[in-house]
């Protein structure tokens, strides 16, 4: 440590200090019996990239093994895994490529050096591609030096590629069998083959490039701490930071070493140092016993112990359904707790105990078993004021409207150029493919067809550029369209005003089957490196805060410092100084005092020291204190404390940075094999087996089939997310605190199973099922690469043998399921517990399970694709088909319906409140007739037609098409008696503030003009095989019928009374069968739509304070509640009159009570002749005061209430 | 997906189901009383006719001409669709209306306790212990200038009555006023929770006077000179005309009282009584107490003893 202070030709020695960030070390020790285990070590076949093979292995092919040794890991930072968004695109930092391993024993050390970064096709250490290469080509990556002969960087070349992914593997960092000389070493232990002897390795690494370094781009302190915090790296609170700065200066004083203190790079690290530690690895020599962390489990534990699988629609079923299964083994109230916990994730807790709250709930949970996919944007003009009376000039109005029109259309055109992509990628990639069989067709497919399928290939492309570019142009144009739309519409904007956007409908896909499984002991090694510091940071040192020395406490002996020079180190071979950081040696010192091996050799030093004999025993005590900073209870006490109590001198690191070896176990991957049984042959028959349960919100199995046919083998991985699923853990402990309720979940969940629940879907289920596979890495020539875009990364599958499931419906029944971890170790929780797949039983979510056989998962109808249902408003008049979303100021009311239920009428009103008139039933009671009157005060002729009197052509239609029926009594007294019916289920609580009126009026139901309609994201999913390619090959799945359910009453806010399609013939009720439905007017139709047809004008009748639920089945249900503003004005205009009668009252001065309470202004209409009418406008208020009378009138006629709600406010 | 909820059908079953309607009134504030107070309040005024307007009690002004009176009984079934009435103002479908029919009969119930109440409630007064359970509305309408010209006019109801030995009419169990309400300066609406057997209209008793009747004369009262004779009641409550004494005036036209003639024939009757003294004549104070006028009365009977002739108004 002689060498001259400046040094900044040599990058490993400048003059600013490193920061040592913590990473966590494992080791596996593999002897040649754990060679019989399972193992899913499986090495990407990189060289199959380019070659329309897969690249990404089966986990279950158990082929490859570690070797006998032991290999070493290391987890990245989790700063260093995560990416950062930057624009449009995710930026991964790179990664550290040149890393120092030691390994002592025995008193000696052997030590090497890792460049990861090595690239050469012929020595490298693991199949790769060359990262800069245009189209695949495949290298090896990976080289490791025996330390001492390392040239140092000026010896090697530095390669800026490396980061925590590699190509088509996310989890390439994580996942030692195809990392090793780069983040992971492989130490075949040759030289103590045949020992027993404990091990300790220490880790360092650093870049070779200062450039690549994460902390380097910065030249003030707060540049420097926000790349901390960016990093999620932390060294304590400002004191800390001060004394990390004091530590290192010593440190540089020490060492020689200038600092300028005004230099910031001189202050704070600008390089980061990873460094960790494993020690007392306990190698037994190549015959020793199996060492395993995989968990182990035999079928006589106790059943709640036993590790088991749940599968649901979601990580919170599965929890749920989990709960439910082990509560009831043990006798307990399942059903219940599971509830609790969906309530409870869903932030319904105090809803669902209330009226209806169940409803909501369970329409919450149906909704989260889809995942979203982003639709238009569409814009509109909010005023700050919130106007009663909205108000857009005409002229926005109508530019405002064709930028939604124009944003809508950009949205179909990027879904469908998406399509487009995936078709010249798919035909490109099947003209590829097709080119390696040499003229050999695949099976199934004569030498004829097989000329007609490749010439079709190969024409189709240019048809498919063209469209790809074509819609490229054809949104190009619109972007610019809709930027010069939203500058007009913004242009002389009232300043309260302002042009907002908002996503519209969400495209919905099924989620894929999530899988949990109980008891496979889950890791924090990757992405939780935080979790040992107060704000999930990891707490990182500066050089120069590294442990020198440890204050030995022997009994009955003063404190005695044992420093570095008072021990003697392993002797470590490391290359000529300069070639590697200058803070090795501070390292290797930290980590000899952290390595319990050397407590006797601590001992002794300070026996020497205090010049007293040793004691054996005196190891204990050294032991006990150099692990006593790693106690768990103590990670909440301030640091520097922690370190004075155990004695050592410096900072303790991170307990990330120093492990005590255990076998290890990082679950890393879930594989899973399924057997699928579809439910249909033809996608048109998709769902013949299937009904159509609207109280279930989706369908049910029909029992009189039976789960049967030839199955399909289905399997995937998926890489284990290592957040929790369950961010509700924490509320629930309060929960359970504050209340005292549920103590056997409680129990369960914190003392039984502890948290240890490993969640993960099965992602790319569904697209396997549309015969698509993700685990390909081909890239096509420039001409067609510019065009796809993203839409390369699922390649077809095209064997004649497999077939594609555009509708997802069906059963399957798991075949294996496997979590593997870090290192290939396999965990089967099926096998573990002594069972086999065929008749092993999984814990099946809400909606899963397949009646009488709980072997089988039940993946009822669904969509495999994206898609939405569309349920609009539109224009009431029928003037325009612009839904609400087009044009903000549609006003989607026909008119309004007034139930009188006391005298069986019905009164109509114009959509702004003003009285038609009123249908009513007369004549006797054998012989009921259907009448309509006008409304009173309206000079109409007596059997004007109705195109006089009502103008609106929706509610006209309805009103003639009742009287035009023969049986039109009947017919409206059935339609009275389903809207009495249906009104039994709402529940008025839509606090609209014209509740007072409401008493007086009733409850005015809207008739609404709505537009349904079914989409697909993008074109339809079609076969993929070699036969069907180029001739999109539905299966006519986009015919499919589906049924629609509108209105809900187990939901008391829903307002739905039923609703009429456009030919006003019959009216559609879900209560229909509830009533006398001999008039054949009230039936129940549900509207059944196909992805294919145009939207279907529905005419709802609602109670306008409550929401209109529709119910696809096959998507989430879709909500839609009528705009408040509408109603409120129609309701204010809205003249009510009550048919009044006989009013003993002086002829010459009406007069009669009148409420007190209500406002609004009262009024008389009577008859003068049959078609005249006159109108009294003041109304003597009638009281019990005695007026005697000699020509007091009985008088019939009817009393009007206008502005009521204006009046009132 | 499998759900805890009852079908549409069940739910609606469930809901038209008494224990449910139950429990849906229980969820609708029912529970304390069958009513809130201020509607309860409300609805027993309207049940005594309060706020209904007079055209429609008397549509035409044959029915209670000048100077009448007229008694009634209120129909239960005329009250009872009132209130169903005013309460099905917010009944606006089949589930409104079996809502409140599940609770009518208690809002009935309820009623007929506060109507008993309304009075005691207006004028904050303590409230009985007791109610009356037989409730059956009754009452009288009077046109009279009795009611324009004696603000102070007191009306009392009995359930029945005695006549005692003196042919008094000796009132039994005076029945509340359920109401008390002059409609106009001239008319008057009593109603009442039992059927009077007795009413009697008094004059209020403002002061002490001395006077007679207008055809001058009087009928004499006890002095309490004897047993069962109690000071200042009359000597019979059916007065014949011997039994009345005339007050004398003198000669000249100037009415002035002859003292010893109208003594001489109060004495006449007192003595057909055996009311005088033992001194036998009349002392200037007997003298005094014969010519006190005391307020009128008027007694309506209705029971099978109408003597004394209830067409004739009385002293009392």
């Amino acid at each position: 440590m002689a060498k001259a202070a400046k040094n900044t030709a040599d990058p490993l020695l400048w003059n600013g200090p490193s920061l040592l960030v913590p990473v966590d070390v494992e080791a596996l020790v593999v002897s040649k019996l754990s060679l019989n285990y399972p193992w899913a070590y499986n090495r990407m076949k990189y060289n199959n990239a380019g070659k329309f093979e897969n690249v990404r292995p089966s986990m279950f092919q158990d082929a490859d093994r570690p070797g006998v040794g032991i290999t070493l890991h290391w987890a990245l930072p989790d700063g260093i895994t995560h990416g950062r968004q930057e624009g449009e695109q995710i930026r991964y930092p790179y990664a550290p490529n040149r890393w120092l391993i030691i390994r002592y024993y025995e008193g000696k050390s052997k030590s090497w050096i890792l460049q990861s970064d090595y690239l050469d096709p012929k020595d490298g250490a693991n199949l790769f591609l060359k990262p800069d290469a245009a189209t695949p080509t495949v290298t090896r990556i990976g080289k490791v030096w025996p330390a001492a002969q390392w040239p140092g960087e000026a010896g090697v070349s530095q390669q800026q590629f490396l980061m925590a992914l590699g190509p088509g593997n996310p989890a390439f960092a994580a996942y030692t069998a195809n990392i090793n000389n780069v983040f992971s070493f492989y130490d075949d232990m040759s030289d103590i083959v045949d020992k027993a002897v404990p091990v300790t390795y220490t880790v360092m690494g650093w870049y070779g490039n200062a450039a690549d370094d994460p902390l380097n781009n910065f030249t003030t302190l707060d540049e420097w701490l926000a790349l901390m915090d960016s990093l999620l790296w932390t060294v304590g609170d400002n004191n800390d930071l001060q004394k990390a700065v004091n530590d290192w200066l010593a440190w540089a004083k020490a060492n020689n070493i200038t600092v300028n203190p005004d230099q910031a790079r001189d202050l704070y690290p600008s390089r980061t140092l990873c460094q960790g530690m494993v020690y007392k690895v306990n190698w037994l020599g190549q015959n020793g016993v199996p060492q395993s962390g995989v968990p182990q489990y035999d079928p006589s534990m106790p059943a709640e112990k036993q590790p088991r699988i749940a599968v649901a629609n979601t990580a919170i079923d599965a929890l749920a359904a989990l709960v439910a299964f082990e509560l009831d083994i043990e006798g307990q109230n399942g059903e219940a707790a599971a509830e609790l916990l969906e309530a409870f994730n869903y932030n319904l807790l105090t809803k669902y105990q209330e009226q209806g709250g169940q409803y909501q709930l369970y329409r919450e949970i149906f909704k989260a078993w889809f995942g979203n996919h982003d639709a238009e944007y569409y814009y509109y003009i909010d005023d700050k004021d919130k106007p009663e009376d909205p108000f857009i000039k005409p002229e926005r109005l109508a530019d405002l409207v064709s930028l939604n029109r124009k944003a809508a259309e950009r949205d179909l055109n990027l879904h469908l150029m998406q399509s487009a992509q995936s078709d010249l990628y798919g035909n490109w990639w099947k003209t590829g493919k097709s080119g390696t069989y040499w003229g050999k067709p695949p099976a199934g497919i004569s030498a004829a067809e097989w000329k007609v399928i490749q010439d079709n290939l190969k024409n189709a492309i240019p048809g498919n550029k063209q469209l790809v570019s074509d819609l490229q142009d054809a949104n190009r144009k619109l972007d610019t369209e809709i930027a010069a739309l939203i500058e007009k519409v913004k242009e002389g904007l009232p300043s309260t005003e302002e042009l907002k956007e908002n996503m519209g409908n969400r495209y919905h896909q099924a989620n894929d089957p999530v899988v949990l499984i109980y008891g496979a002991h889950r890791a924090y090694r990757h992405g939780e490196d935080g979790r040992f510091d107060d704000d999930d940071h990891l707490f990182t040192r500066f050089t120069g805060q590294t442990i020198t020395g440890l204050q030995v406490m022997l009994p009955n002996q003063p404190v005695q410092p044992v420093m570095s020079d008072n021990v003697t180190l392993p002797p470590v071979s490391l290359p000529a100084y300069g070639l590697v950081p200058k803070e090795t040696n501070s390292i290797c010192i930290d980590n000899y005092f952290f390595d319990t091996s050397n407590a006797p050799a601590i001992a002794q030093a300070a026996c020497n020291l205090l010049k007293i004999p040793y004691d054996a025993a005196y190891a204990n005590n050294v032991a006990a204190q150099q692990t006593a900073a790693w106690n768990a209870d103590i990670y909440n006490i301030d640091r520097q404390l922690v370190t004075d109590a155990s004695g050592f001198i410096g900072t303790i690191p991170s307990k990330v940075a120093v492990q005590l070896w255990a076998a290890p176990w990082a679950p890393l991957y879930m594989a899973w094999e399924i057997n699928w049984f579809p439910s249909y042959d033809e996608p048109s028959k998709a769902l013949e087996k299937w009904q159509f349960d609207a109280e279930a919100l989706e369908y049910v199995w029909d029992e009189r089939y039976n789960v049967t046919g030839n199955s399909v083998t289905i399997s995937g991985s998926s890489l284990i997310t290592p957040n929790s699923a369950f961010v509700m853990q924490a509320q629930l402990e309060k929960y359970f605190e504050d209340t005292g309720k549920f103590p056997d979940l409680r129990e369960f969940l914190n003392t039984v199973s502890q948290w240890d629940f490993l969640t993960q879907s099965m992602s790319g289920l569904n697209e396997l099922l549309l015969a698509l596979n993700p685990d390909q890495l081909n890239q096509a020539p420039a001409d067609v690469n510019s065009l796809v875009g993203d839409m390369t990364q699922l390649s077809p599958v095209p064997d004649m043998s497999v077939k594609n499931y555009p509708v997802r419906a069906g059963h399957f029944q798991l075949n294996k399921l496997w979590v593997v971890d870090d290192f290939g170790q396999v965990f089967d929780p099926i096998s573990a517990v002594g069972q086999q797949p065929a008749g092993y039983k999984p814990v099946v979510g809400t909606g899963m399970v397949t009646p009488n056989n709980p072997n089988l998962v039940q993946l009822p109808p669904r969509v495999t694709q994206n898609a939405r249902f569309e349920f609009n408003f539109l224009s009431g008049d029928g003037k325009t088909n612009d839904s609400g979303q087009i044009n903000q100021m549609t006003d989607p009311i026909c008119g309004w319906l007034l139930p009188n239920h006391l005298d069986k009428g019905l009164s109509l009103y114009t959509p702004d409140g003003h009285l038609l008139g009123e249908l009513i039933l007369t004549g006797t009671f054998s012989r009921m007739q259907l009448r309509w009157d006008n409304a009173p005060g309206k000079n109409v002729p007596v059997g004007a037609p109705l195109e006089e009197v009502i103008p609106n052509p929706y509610l006209r239609s309805f009103v003639a098409n009742l009287l035009a029926r023969e049986d039109s009594a009947a017919a409206f007294g059935s339609l009275l008696s389903i809207i009495d019916e249906t009104l039994w289920t709402v529940e008025p609580l839509g606090g609209r503030n014209n509740e007072l009126i409401s008493v007086f009026i009733g409850r005015p139901l809207a008739l609404v003009r709505s537009a349904m309609n079914y989409n697909l994201m993008g074109a339809p999913v079609y076969s993929q095989n070699w036969k069907d390619s180029t001739l999109k090959v539905t299966g006519g799945y986009e015919d499919i019928a589906f049924p629609v359910q509108t209105g809900c009453l187990q939901d008391p806010q829903d307002g739905t009374i039923g609703y009429f399609l456009e030919d006003f013939l019959t009216f559609n009720s879900i209560l229909a069968d509830k009533i006398d439905k001999t008039s054949g007017y009230i039936t129940n139709e549900p509207v059944a739509l196909s992805f294919k047809e145009p939207a279907k004008e529905v005419f709802l009748l609602v109670d306008p304070r409550g929401d209109v639920n529709v119910i696809p089945g096959i998507l989430p249900v879709q909500l839609n509640v009528l705009p408040g503003t509408l109603v409120e004005n129609a309701m204010s205009n809205m003249n009510v009159t009550f048919r009044t009668g006989p009013l003993i009252t002086d002829p010459d001065q009406l007069s009669m009570p009148l409420p007190s309470e209500m406002s609004g202004k009262w009024s008389w209409i009577q008859h003068t002749g049959v078609t005249t009418w006159e109108e009294l406008t003041t109304i003597a208020q009638a009281n019990e005061k005695a007026r005697i009378g000699v020509g007091y009138e009985l008088k019939d006629g009817w009393l009007k209430l206008s502005n009521a709600l204006n009046d009132s406010k | 997906m499998k759900k805890n909820l009852p079908g549409a059908g069940q739910y609606i079953a469930a809901l038209k189901g008494t224990t449910q309607v139950k429990q849906l009134r229980l969820s609708l504030n029912f529970r304390e009383s069958v009513l809130p107070p201020a509607l309860e309040n409300w609805l027993s005024s309207l049940s005594l006719l309060y706020g209904v307007p007079f055209e429609h009690l008397v549509p035409n002004a044959g029915m209670l001409p000048l100077e009448s009176l007229r008694f009634f009984y209120v129909d239960p079934n005329w009250t009872s669709c009132l209130v169903d009435g005013a309460l099905s103002v917010g009944a606006q479908s089949s589930r409104d209306t079996a809502l409140i029919q599940s609770v009518y009969e208690e809002v009935q119930h309820s009623l007929r306790a506060s109507m008993q109440l309304v009075r005691r409630r207006l004028a904050h007064a303590e409230l009985p212990e007791a109610l009356n359970t037989g409730l059956a509305v009754s009452g009288l309408l009077m046109r009279s200038q009795l009611v324009s010209g004696w603000p102070g006019l007191e009306i009392a109801a009995y359930e029945d009555y005695t006549i005692d030995s003196h042919q008094n009419i000796v009132p039994v169990g005076k029945i509340e006023n359920l109401r008390i309400q002059r409609l106009a300066p001239d008319v008057m609406l009593c109603l009442y929770g039992r059927m009077p057997k007795l009413v009697q209209l008094n004059e209020p008793k403002e002061g002490l006077a001395f006077g007679v009747r207008s055809d001058g004369k009087l009928v004499p009262r006890f002095m309490g000179y004897h047993t069962d004779q109690p000071v200042g009641t009359f000597v019979t409550g059916n007065p014949k005309p011997e039994d009345e004494a005339e007050v004398v005036r003198r000669s000249g036209g100037k009415n002035v009282i002859d003292v010893a003639a109208t003594k001489a024939a109060l004495v006449k009757v007192l003595n057909r009584y055996n009311a005088m003294g033992p001194s036998g004549t009349l002392s200037p104070a007997d003298f005094g107490i014969q010519l006190i006028k005391s307020a009128e009365q008027q007694s309506f009977l209705s029971g099978a003893e109408t003597q004394p002739n209830p067409n004739d108004c009385t002293d009392y």
